[in-house]
């Protein structure tokens, strides 16, 4: 019989307390508003309409589904591309292709607008093009926006998390199965893809619960005809002031959440597999016509499915359009314009602050989230049998309404010292909960794979256990909670969530200022919010490149 | 590792600077006064520190939403409210907000300024700040260029002149009235002008005509009116009366024409009138009514066009010159009393996505 | 009879030349041990057997029929890497099967070859297990297993024992020599260890700066080395340059004196040619000192302990130390004179 050593019992106690943190926050910030709103809600007056309740359910789950299929089709391929080959600007594109996540849904609109809209871009192409008179594309407010608008927002995460989990792959295991007979297209399906299978969940989860919660891309782009779960609580809670009704679909939406998250857990064998650190794929220069072809498109139609839109409205920042004339010129009046408060606005929105702010908040996030999902990830390895629940509990703030838990906070931070005036940490706090699962997701499968014998090695070597976490398991795991820490930041840039209803406006931030410049009409404000939209994904952009060359031992290129 | 070493204490540093910047300590004795708002408040700031300077006070607002969010918020948090003032609630939400018992009463000196139509509370519980017209906008180009005549009442919307088109899609864009405040006054205008009996068919041939619906002004304005910035395919949207207003002043290259005007004939337009009320359970009740005193007052009336694009209730308040020259105000605009729209709202807007959008 | 024919084969890596036209040949039945440094390119000549990688230049044939257009996965040639490259997402006996899956063979014949692969080599109670759970002897039992199942033509071994103890290599090296000769097929089993090589190969094949620069039975190799590389390489020691004085008896004169020695039975040997000869041990013998032909003197340095007798160090006073494994041991510091007959001693061309 194995005596535990001290060291042992010490490490077990750290794990058990190690729990506190995360349980702490959820329940301080999760599970109090979200109980306190929720019995409000449900114990007023309020018709509910069973068939209201279910004809938005089944559209809800269906266009998640299909978003979510669409989304892994591309997602897998850029995934290959990304860890298999190098090209030129390989670092840049990979990047552009996690702008989208920060952007607000009426930029996205107002890009999409700019490109596919009846006077976009593309229309107008294919209209010079071919002599039309009417234009050929007519895309919004179709099922199809909604499906596209989807896959834009949400492909990086798979090409990161699959992508990262894909290069780490040994590289034998593919040729073991090649030698042994297997056909490239059997090798994929019964080498990597199993392979891969944790990492394809993960990422799945994450995507499924952002289209089931999807809201602006529903109301804005998919347009009255469609109505999910999201857009319904809405409706009821600003317009119809139906709490009890808006109460109830809350709670439908969570256990639809819990019952996805409980079967991703069920689905997701322990049957972990062990990385070997340093054996992954080497990305490679394409070799040959074939390799070289697919190459070239697969660029190409990333270029055309994410760049575009967003390159559609930043070319539009830098143009006046003069209605009088019908003329349009290129200009940074836009930019100019930002930093003028022409009518003396109380309410005006510096750029260069509202700028440091956001830049403030999503760092604050990224810590807290980093905090959070690190030591979750840690207290989860030591405890199988309830991990499944754990892991439930922390996505589900991802699959909650925004709305709700947005009035959550307000009436539960409602009187100092504990209010949003007196606290403003209470805004990163709030993108957390929504961040640090994506720091669970990522570092969890790593962790879980990492063989045990490298730690006993590093202990047995003389390393007291401080350093051979430091030395061993660290550079492992900061790679992954790399990928994590910069979904935190985008998503905080972002304003995901419940923040809406927090914002302070001494405190302002990108997003917000955005919003009350497409609040109004004129040219002048259309355009300012496109500058502003540019400078949020400016400022992305260079603080993104800027936490990728953060130089980590484990910080393998791919 | 010494390169990660700089790196996070330079992050580290700078996230310190950050978080010791966002707390900004709690200033001095001047009691702050609270207003809650909507995101749409302006207001200018020498106004703002000329109530402060004279009345020695800090004054802070919450913008909290559209108007909806905004009453929600504080319906429930009405037992604790940390606000003193709410404004933006308007007509179609009145009822609910005197319902749910807000506001302590208050008769101002300065009501005597405004005309009775606005006084929409007896009890003077929620005081009128401004209105605004929801009227539909005409591109001028557009109806110019295909000789099209302009409609002048509800009625001409669905003649085939403004019909389905090439693309299968009428010429007017209209917003939900579920998630949109001017869709939703829109409604209450064909409401008013056809009755409960005769609306739904109106809407009818509404969706018979190939009307498009957007779900909030946002989208209707910007990416389906063709003579915005987004440049869509109708030339017809329901806005604001003082939205040509906008277009001239916010206009890339300064012109005199505005390339928008509101249809203003009479029953086209719906008044929406904003109100402000002082929140039970203030703890500064004698600086709240100064400050509604000031809402009322000429200088914040006189402030509001520019900077909220609404019209000032207070008869002794001048317009800004270009709201005489490019807005205009609806001749005869509907208006319902809002006891009737608190107590049919909801039902209203079921029966019209029966019939719209199912 | 089935013949693997490598012929000049040319691989560059990282822009460098690594194989600079190397041929070989394995027959049915035979196993060719492929020696050779680390880095010098046996790994990857066996992943171009393979077709896992091609080659700039030469060809790959099997019975005659060159395999450049015929893919990895269709020529059905075993290959074990050396860190044994089990799925980790499949057990021990799925592991097993997955080439006969490839094979599309009927599941219950599946899991009867299956059983049969284990327990030929001993792991048949192991089916179930995590591949993770698994030794690394246990491991490589399981990756010998799933090759051979496979019924592949010809089977590589990429340094199969490098990762394992010294103990149990020399348990597996002999039911490895079983198993492959058993198997019946040809087998190129690649090592770094010469001990291995020859306990194990039919053939030796010595791979060094890209070429194989010699190809022969072990106890011809050990016999008669290439060269000088090759005779170290081996781990031959105590070497001495010298000329040859006469042909027959064989004798070349050196540094230390003159040594006769047995000719080599391949070689032309001319007087005058200059040679470097190895002094092995084996049947070396301590005399009392005289003067005389196949001797040599000088002074011990070092004496430790072996398992197979003591090795003694010493100095033979013109800068070249020596050692040579004695029954006894003599002190340190004393003088020593040791007769070397002419079978202990290699001829080596330069």
């Amino acid at each position: 019989m194995m005596i535990k050593a001290p060291a042992g019992k010490l490490r077990d106690i750290t794990r058990h307390l190690l729990w506190l943190i995360p349980l702490l926050f959820l329940v301080l910030f999760f599970f109090i508003p979200l109980g306190k709103v929720l019995l409000v809600m449900v114990s007023r007056d309020g018709i509910v309409s069973v068939p209201s309740i279910l004809k938005p359910l089944g559209f809800t789950i269906w266009q998640a589904a299909l978003s979510t299929l669409l989304t892994f089709i591309v997602g897998v391929l850029a995934a290959y591309l990304f860890s298999h080959f190098r090209f030129i600007g390989k670092r840049s594109l990979r990047l552009l292709v996690t702008l989208p996540f920060i952007l607000p849904t009426v930029v996205v609109a107002a890009g999409f607008n700019a490109l596919l809209g009846p006077h976009g871009w593309l229309n107008l192409l294919l209209m010079n093009v071919f002599n039309l008179t009417t234009p050929p594309i007519s895309i919004l407010n179709t099922l199809c926006v909604i499906l596209l608008a989807h896959v834009f927002y949400n492909t990086s995460i798979l090409i990161r998390v699959v992508g990262s989990a894909w290069s780490a792959l040994d590289v034998d295991l593919p040729e073991a199965g090649a030698v042994l007979g297997a056909s490239p297209l059997q090798v994929f399906l019964k080498v990597t893809l199993p392979l891969l299978k944790p990492s394809l969940l993960a990422a799945g989860l994450l995507v499924f619960l952002f289209d089931f919660t999807s809201f602006g891309v529903i109301l804005l782009l998919g347009g009255p005809a469609f109505s999910t779960l999201e857009t319904e609580i809405y409706t009821q809670t600003l317009s119809m002031l139906n709490l009890r009704m808006a109460g109830i679909l809350s709670l439908v939406q969570l256990a639809c959440t819990l019952v996805v998250t409980l079967l991703y857990a069920r689905v997701n064998a322990k049957r972990a597999t062990t990385l070997k650190p340093g054996k992954g794929i080497e990305p490679q220069k394409p070799i040959g016509s074939t390799q070289k072809l697919f190459i070239g498109l697969s660029i190409l139609f990333l270029i055309l499915l994410f760049i575009s839109p967003i390159l559609s409205l930043v070319i539009r920042s830098f143009i006046s359009f003069d209605a009088a004339s019908g003329a349009s010129r290129l200009t940074v009046t836009n930019y100019s314009g930002l930093f003028t408060n022409a009518r003396q606005s109380y309410f005006y929105v510096p750029p260069v602050r509202a700028a440091l702010n956001s830049l403030g908040f999503a760092m604050l996030t990224v810590a807290l989230a980093l905090l959070l999902g690190i030591a979750t990830a840690y207290a989860q390895k030591g405890l199988p049998r309830i991990k499944k629940w754990i892991d439930s509990v922390i996505m589900l703030p991802l699959g909650t309404s925004a709305v709700t838990l947005g009035l959550g906070f307000l009436i539960t931070f409602n009187k100092p010292p504990f209010d949003v005036a007196s606290f403003p940490v209470l805004i990163p706090i709030a993108h957390t909960l929504i961040a640090f699962p994506f720091i669970l997701r990522s570092v969890a499968p790593i962790l879980a794979s990492i063989p045990h014998n490298l730690m006993d090695a590093g202990s047995v070597l003389g390393a007291s256990p401080w350093r051979v976490w430091w030395n061993v398991e660290a550079p492992i795991v900061s790679r992954a909670a790399l990928v994590g820490g910069l979904y935190a930041f985008a998503i905080s840039l972002g304003e995901f969530g419940a923040t809406s209803f927090l914002a302070r406006p001494d405190l302002p931030t990108l997003p917000v200022a955005i919003y009350r410049f497409l609040s109004q009409p004129g040219e002048t404000n259309y355009g300012q919010a496109l500058a502003m939209a540019t400078l949020l994904l400016i400022l992305c952009s260079l603080a993104m490149a800027l936490i990728e060359r953060i130089p980590l031992a484990g910080n393998r290129e791919y | 590792m010494k390169t990660t070493k700089r790196y996070s204490l330079v992050i580290g540093i700078f996230m310190l600077v950050l978080i010791l910047a966002a707390c900004q300590p709690k200033t001095t004795e001047i009691p702050t006064l609270t207003i809650m708002t909507h995101d749409s408040f302006a207001i200018s700031s020498d106004l703002v520190k000329q109530f402060e300077e004279a009345h020695n006070v800090h004054l802070a607002f919450v913008p909290s939403g559209d108007a909806g969010a905004m009453l929600n918020r504080a319906i429930l948090t009405k037992d604790s409210p940390q606000t003193d003032v709410l404004y933006g609630v308007d007509n179609t939400f009145l009822s609910r907000a005197l319902v749910e018992e807000l506001f302590i009463a208050y008769k101002s000196p300065l009501l005597a300024s405004i005309p009775a139509e606005f006084k929409l509370d007896a009890g003077n519980r929620s005081l009128p700040v401004d209105y605004g017209d929801v009227c539909i906008n005409y591109d001028k180009a557009y109806f110019a260029q295909h000789a099209l005549a302009i409609p002048a009442s509800l009625q001409d919307l669905v003649s085939t002149d403004y019909g389905k088109q090439a693309d299968g899609k009428g010429l007017l864009v209209v917003e939900n009235p579920a998630t949109s405040s001017p869709g939703l006054a829109f409604l209450l205008t064909t409401i008013a002008v056809y009755g409960e009996e005769g609306y739904l068919q109106f809407w009818q041939a509404l969706k018979d005509n190939g009307v498009v619906v957007a779900n909030d002004w946002n989208t209707a304005y910007y990416t389906n009116f063709s003579a915005s910035s987004g440049k869509g395919a109708q030339p017809l949207v329901v806005s604001y009366a003082s939205s040509p207003a906008a277009e001239v002043l916010f206009a890339s290259t300064p012109t005199t024409e505005a390339p928008t005007a509101s249809i203003t004939a009479v029953d086209t337009c719906f008044r929406q009138v904003e109100f402000v009320g002082i929140l039970k359970g203030t703890k500064h009740l004698k600086l709240a009514q100064q400050f509604v005193d000031f809402m009322l007052g000429v200088d914040f009336q006189e402030d509001m066009p520019l900077q909220m694009f609404v019209y000032p209730v207070n008869q002794d308040a001048a317009l800004p010159e270009a709201f005489t020259l490019y807005a205009q105000t609806a001749e005869a605009p509907v208006s319902m009393d809002p006891a009737l729209i608190g107590a049919n709202r909801e039902r209203w807007i079921q029966a019209w996505t029966e019939v719209m959008l199912k | 009879m089935d013949t693997l024919k490598v012929t000049n084969i040319h691989k560059d890596y990282d822009g460098a030349p690594l194989l600079k036209g190397l041929s070989l040949e394995v027959h049915s039945g035979e196993i060719l041990c492929l020696l050779g440094r680390s880095g010098s390119g046996k790994s990857t000549l066996l992943r171009i057997i393979a077709g896992l990688e091609q080659p700039e230049e030469g060809e790959v044939t099997w019975n005659g029929i060159n395999l450049a257009n015929t893919p990895a996965h269709l020529r059905k040639f075993g290959l074990m890497f050396q860190d044994y490259a089990l799925f980790p997402h499949r057990d021990v006996a799925q592991n097993v099967a997955f080439g006969l899956e490839m094979m599309r063979l009927p599941k219950n014949k599946i899991s009867e070859m299956v059983k049969i692969a284990l327990e030929r080599v001993n792991m048949g109670d192991f089916a179930k297990r995590s591949v993770s759970e698994l030794s690394g002897g246990e491991q490589q039992r399981v990756a010998l297993a799933r090759a051979l199942a496979a019924q592949p033509r010809l089977l590589m071994l990429d340094e199969p024992l490098a990762a394992l103890d010294r103990s149990l290599r020399l348990e597996l090296q002999q039911e490895l020599s079983t198993q492959l000769h058993q198997a019946g097929i040809p087998v190129i089993y690649v090592t770094h260890d010469q001990e291995e090589a020859v306990i194990l190969g039919d053939q030796l094949a010595i791979l060094h700066d890209g070429e194989i620069i010699q190809n022969d039975s072990p106890r011809q190799v050990y016999a008669a080395p290439a060269n000088h590389w090759v005779a170290e390489f081996l781990g031959m020691k105590n070497f001495i340059q010298g000329r040859v004085s006469s042909t027959s008896p064989l004798i070349v004169t050196t540094p230390l004196g003159e040594f006769e020695v047995n000719k080599p039975q391949k070689a032309e040997i001319n007087a005058g040619l200059d040679v470097t000869l190895s002094l092995s041990s084996e049947n070396a013998e301590v005399i009392d000192a005289i003067d005389s032909g196949n001797i040599i003197r000088g002074t011990v340095t070092a004496c430790n302990f072996r398992e197979n007798g003591f090795l003694v160090t010493l100095d033979t006073g013109q800068e070249i130390a020596m050692e040579f494994v004695l029954q006894e041991a003599p002190p340190v510091g004393s003088p020593i004179t040791l007769e070397i007959p002419p079978s202990s001693i290699i001829l080596l061309h330069n």
